[in-house]
């Protein structure tokens, strides 16, 4: 145990506790630190503790004998006459029968000190409330400076949300002008080619109208002549038969001409060659007439017209492609014209588009042939359909169906986009169909549609008014 | 150093030379630090990097730079909330300077990483006192010049301020002759 044998002086105790309070058992104050005496209202030496001080921990009278025994608890006394309170602890000394309250001022802000009178010298150099105090003082400041910063951060924050929004705002704009502009160049580039496409049909109408016109001429002056031709060469064979009747035996010279020519022959074969003539004539005719109602040069306004007449036309210029070969089991057509009206449209256009339907019908099938023949024989042979009706008094309706491979759904949709093909490169275009949309719909009014699936045929349902409107000019 | 001094030495340019003339000083430091916080710790090099650049963007001698600091110091520190510390320390200048070191050390206990400057009074006469000044840091010596001014015009004294020992010249400490009157 160490030995405590020495005590400071009163006057450097004095100046360790300037707030100091040594009372007697009857709470008599016999002694006040300085500083505690100078703050203090009233003089406090030798009046009674509980005039000045009450307290406010612990929870116990101003007792002499209660408090002595409270050694070693905190004590606050709360001055009566101000704001002022004392932290300490009371120190029962039996030498003089009184008790020690050593403690200090207690306030919890600097700002405090004023109103009391005290200032940082005041407090003992070892007291630890002024570095409390400044460790106070500090926390605030910090406090300010966090609070600051919270700010400033927090402005940060929202002027950065408000450039990311701005930035968001911007990037939208600028995707949607740049959907738009390449929506722009899809459209502008599909005009164009439509246009080029467009140009090139009628170029080539014009070239088979020509053509055709051309021809035409010719044609129905030897098909009118090969009429005559006939009946001249039927006359003079009756007359060739006359003689032979009546001059039984001619000439050597006749008769070895009628050897060396083979005269039966002649006059068999000439009638034969004849009909034959009439034929093709007839076929040529047939021909010319299905070029020139295709093309339908002549006819750029809106007119009524005979739309079987003009998938006939159609037909016959496909003929080639859909009749058997010996490499090509042919394609039958099935035709099923109902009655209709004329009907008000650009007839050449129309056309366009029973070429376009009839073609890829014609490719579908053609492709189907190659991958199943030789290896199996097709109990159903390849067959177009074509079905005319009227859905109502204003609207008629054209069926091309093909028992093809069909379409897939995904392909359907995007059936009539500028340039999509299934076609190898170099085959297709991509664009008789969206040209055929476009016809039907835009310059006619009218729907086209899709109706397939894989394995069951494809069926394109084309819908058009009996008559259009005046607006919708050429 | 903590930062509530780079954070006053950014206030003293801003508020002496503009915002643009601190823009400058940071970039010559090659700092990109935009706020300092009062009680973060900051590289001593740090500072010292932003007084030389200070010095060559304001053309003024880092000794004139540190002394304007000294001065802005005294108030800097009481506008950010100080100022009742600072009154509690004294009534006077050379009140407040006796207490300087004591208030030196309780900024040192509560900033432990600061490692604070001491100070000593001696000879304190009604007019005069020699103040002695205690630092590892070097370069720091004419800030003390301007905090003796700055206080001075706190307690509306007249501040006459001789060096009278220079660690430069081989002492362990600088001293300074402080003569004051009250105006």
């Amino acid at each position: 145990m160490i030995s405590h044998h020495l005590s400071l002086p009163p006057q450097w105790f004095a100046q360790a506790f300037p707030f100091h309070i040594v009372f007697n058992r009857n709470r008599e104050i016999m002694q006040v630190g300085e500083v505690l005496q100078r703050i203090s209202p009233k003089p406090l030496l030798g009046s009674q503790l509980e005039q000045h001080f009450r307290i406010s921990r612990p929870s116990i009278p101003v007792d002499f004998d209660i408090i002595q025994k409270r050694s070693r608890s905190i004590f606050l006394l709360e001055s009566l006459e101000g704001k002022m309170q004392l932290k300490g602890q009371m120190m029962y000394v039996d030498d003089h029968d009184a008790i020690f309250f050593l403690c200090s001022l207690w306030v919890t802000n600097v700002s405090d000190l004023t109103p009391i009178g005290v200032k940082l010298k005041d407090f003992a150099i070892h007291d630890p409330i002024a570095d409390f105090l400044f460790l106070l003082q500090v926390r605030d400041t910090a406090l300010t400076d966090a609070q600051n910063l919270t700010t400033n951060l927090t402005q940060k924050q929202s002027q950065l949300q408000n450039v990311l929004a701005l930035k968001e705002e911007i990037a939208q704009t600028a995707r949607a002008q740049a959907q738009q502009l390449e929506q722009t160049l899809r459209e502008l580039q599909a005009t164009q080619v439509q246009l080029v496409q467009s140009e090139k049909m009628s170029s080539l109408g014009q070239l088979v109208a020509g053509v055709a016109h051309e021809i035409n001429n010719p044609i129905n002056f030897i098909h009118g002549n090969i009429i005559h031709a006939t009946e001249y060469t039927q006359e003079i064979l009756h007359l060739l038969e006359l003689y032979q009747q009546h001059y039984p035996t001619p000439v050597t010279e006749i008769q070895a001409e009628i050897e060396a020519i083979d005269l039966d022959f002649v006059k068999d074969d000439l009638v034969k060659l004849l009909k034959s003539m009439r034929v093709g004539t007839d076929r040529i005719r047939e021909i010319v007439k299905s070029l020139r109602s295709f093309s339908r040069l002549d006819e750029a306004e809106v007119k009524g017209v005979d739309i079987h007449e003009g998938i006939d036309s159609t037909l016959m210029i496909l003929h080639n492609r859909l009749k058997a070969k010996p490499d090509h089991p042919g394609i039958q057509v099935v035709k099923e014209f109902g009655t209709l009206p004329l009907v008000e449209c650009y007839p050449g256009q129309l056309n366009q588009v029973f070429m376009n339907l009839i073609s890829n019908a014609i490719d579908a099938l053609d492709e189907q042939d190659e991958l199943i023949r030789p290896k199996i024989t097709r109990a159903k042979p390849s067959q177009i359909r074509i079905q005319t009706r009227v859905v109502n008094s204003d609207w008629i309706a054209i069926h091309i169906a093909d028992n093809g491979p069909g379409i897939s759904k995904e392909v359907q949709s995007r059936l009539f986009d500028p340039f999509f093909t299934t076609k190898p490169v170099g085959k297709g275009t991509g664009l008789g169909l969206s040209i055929s949309h476009q016809i039907v719909v835009e310059r006619h009014g009218g729907t086209i549609r899709c109706d397939s699936s894989p394995g069951e045929g494809t069926e394109f349902i084309i819908e058009i008014p009996v008559q259009q409107r005046r607006q919708r000019a050429a | 150093m903590y930062g509530l001094v780079n954070k006053a030495l950014k206030d003293m340019v801003c508020t002496r030379f503009g915002e643009e003339s601190w823009q400058m000083v940071q970039q010559q430091a090659e700092i990109d630090i935009e706020t300092f916080v009062n009680v973060e710790s900051y590289p001593d090099d740090l500072t010292h990097r932003l007084v030389r650049a200070a010095s060559q963007v304001l053309n003024l001698s880092s000794s004139e730079i540190m002394q304007a600091f000294g001065e802005y110091w005294v108030q800097y520190t009481a506008s950010e909330g100080f100022a009742e510390i600072i009154d509690m320390c004294g009534d006077n200048l050379p009140e407040f300077l006796e207490n300087l070191d004591n208030l030196h050390a309780r900024v040192g206990v509560v900033f432990p990483k600061l490692q604070p400057p001491s100070f000593e009074c001696t000879d304190v006469k009604e007019e005069t006192l020699n103040l002695h000044y205690y630092s590892h840091r070097q370069g720091l010596t004419p800030m003390v010049f301007g905090l003796i001014q700055g206080l001075g015009k706190r307690f509306n004294t007249k501040v006459n301020v001789t060096q009278t020992k220079s660690r430069e010249e081989g002492n362990d400490h600088d001293e300074f002759s402080v003569r004051y009157r009250q105006n």
